[in-house]
């Protein structure tokens, strides 16, 4: 079997996980990130620099930088305009919280493709309840401050039993701060969600009004058109995807290692040691063998394994030896 | 004419792709398309695109013109491209 990426040079898309080094400490967080919990072995600013370096001669359409909060790296504009300036474009995904005029004046500058801002609630009780002590009017502020520079607007909503409820109030807000995409979808059971599991994850009968929800909202007469992103619904669904069609996406760890799916715990190469050209070669590698098809039919067949996916491990051959 | 703001072109052994990267939509071209994007990062006008590969393919009827406009219709149509 021939798969879309053995065709490819390159990755179409890198999702580049800067620290896990955050300043809220969501319930429903998917990477484990907290403020204090940066990991012991992150890459320095030189390595994240030259790592940049790399993306910049080597055709990638697209890059995602994210975390933790990727705006507390002391080396993000250094990060971004280095791949900015290849003509890389750039999504920046942040919680809102320290996001200003200046920080978006400054990414105006380059080729970006959105600022992706985290909208959990729509009055601060609820926000805060998910993210706590993180400010609404913060988030709002940021989305005002992205939109005042030009640039374009995505939000993004984890639903919980303690927020959703608020779908349809938080759509209204994207609309009016102009956001032109909303993503979201069935809250995924990794890392700090995993741990908050039975807390956190909303009913069958909550998530079917949800639904209900969404597709009453895609784009009534009379309000901002805004593209409702929330298929595939599960994480499970995107699995079954792409085990007929890898995704052309490479997810790198603050650490330089890449990982082979979100929800798997498999790590495929570590950039340190591995070019990207390499690091390419392996990722496709790994979706031909053995152990990424096993643990990808394991994540299908039971959600509770996605809680495994930030116990990081190499079990490839050749990959990490 | 060029390529939308958010779409990149990558060539590739096959031929190329396009990505929209708002929509995160993947188009994959032939060598025949990949050659007719590759005139489109020369920020010409469609005139000047066709008859640039109508020279490149040594076409002197309107064949390549036809399908080259054909192409050209399809990827505004889908937002690739803009004048």
């Amino acid at each position: 079997m021939t798969y879309r990426i053995d065709s490819l040079k390159a990755p179409l898309l890198v999702s580049w996980q800067l620290t896990r080094d955050c300043d809220l400490a969501c319930l429903h967080c998917c990477t484990d990130s907290a403020p204090g919990k940066r990991m012991a072995d992150e890459f320095d600013a030189g390595e994240a620099i030259r790592f940049a370096e790399q993306l910049a001669h080597s055709e990638i359409p697209y890059v995602m930088l994210c975390g933790g909060e990727p705006l507390i790296v002391p080396h993000f504009f250094r990060l971004a305009e280095t791949l900015g300036r290849a003509g890389i474009q750039l999504k920046i995904e942040t919680n809102g919280q320290t996001f200003d005029d200046a920080i978006a004046e400054r990414l105006a500058r380059l080729p970006v493709r959105s600022v992706q801002i985290s909208l959990d609630g729509a009055t601060q009780e609820v926000y805060a309840r998910q993210r706590p002590g993180a400010s609404l009017e913060k988030a709002h502020a940021a989305c005002r401050a992205v939109r005042r520079a030009g640039l374009p607007l995505e939000v993004t909503f984890a639903p919980t039993r303690f927020n959703i409820h608020q779908l349809e109030a938080v759509i209204a807000q994207a609309r009016a701060f102009g956001a032109f995409r909303f993503n979201t979808g069935r809250l995924m059971r990794i890392g700090t969600a995993a741990r908050q599991w039975q807390r956190l994850t909303p009913s069958a009968a909550q998530y079917r009004t949800f639904i209900a929800t969404l597709q009453h909202q895609a784009n009534p007469d009379g309000v901002e058109p805004i593209d409702l992103r929330y298929l595939p619904f599960t994480i499970v669904e995107t699995l079954r995807e792409n085990l007929a069609d890898p995704p052309a996406t490479m997810l790198v760890l603050p650490n330089g290692w890449v990982k082979v799916a979100a929800v798997l715990p498999l790590v495929c190469a570590d950039l340190r040691r591995h070019t990207l050209a390499d690091a390419w070669d392996l990722y496709r590698r790994a979706w031909r063998d053995d152990t990424t098809t096993r643990l990808l039919w394991s994540a299908i067949e039971d959600e509770a394994r996605h809680s495994e996916a930030n116990s990081w491990y190499c079990a490839l051959r050749r990959a990490c030896a | 004419m060029k390529l939308a703001k958010y779409t990149k072109f990558r060539e590739e052994k096959f031929g190329g792709v396009l990505f929209e990267t708002r929509s995160e939509k993947v188009y994959t071209l032939n060598p025949t398309a990949a050659a007719v994007v590759r005139e489109i990062g020369c920020d010409c006008s469609e005139r000047e695109i066709v008859e640039r590969l109508r020279d490149g393919f040594h076409d002197s009827g309107d064949a390549i013109a036809l399908d080259v406009k054909a192409f050209l219709a399809d990827l505004r149509q889908k937002g690739l491209v803009e004048d």
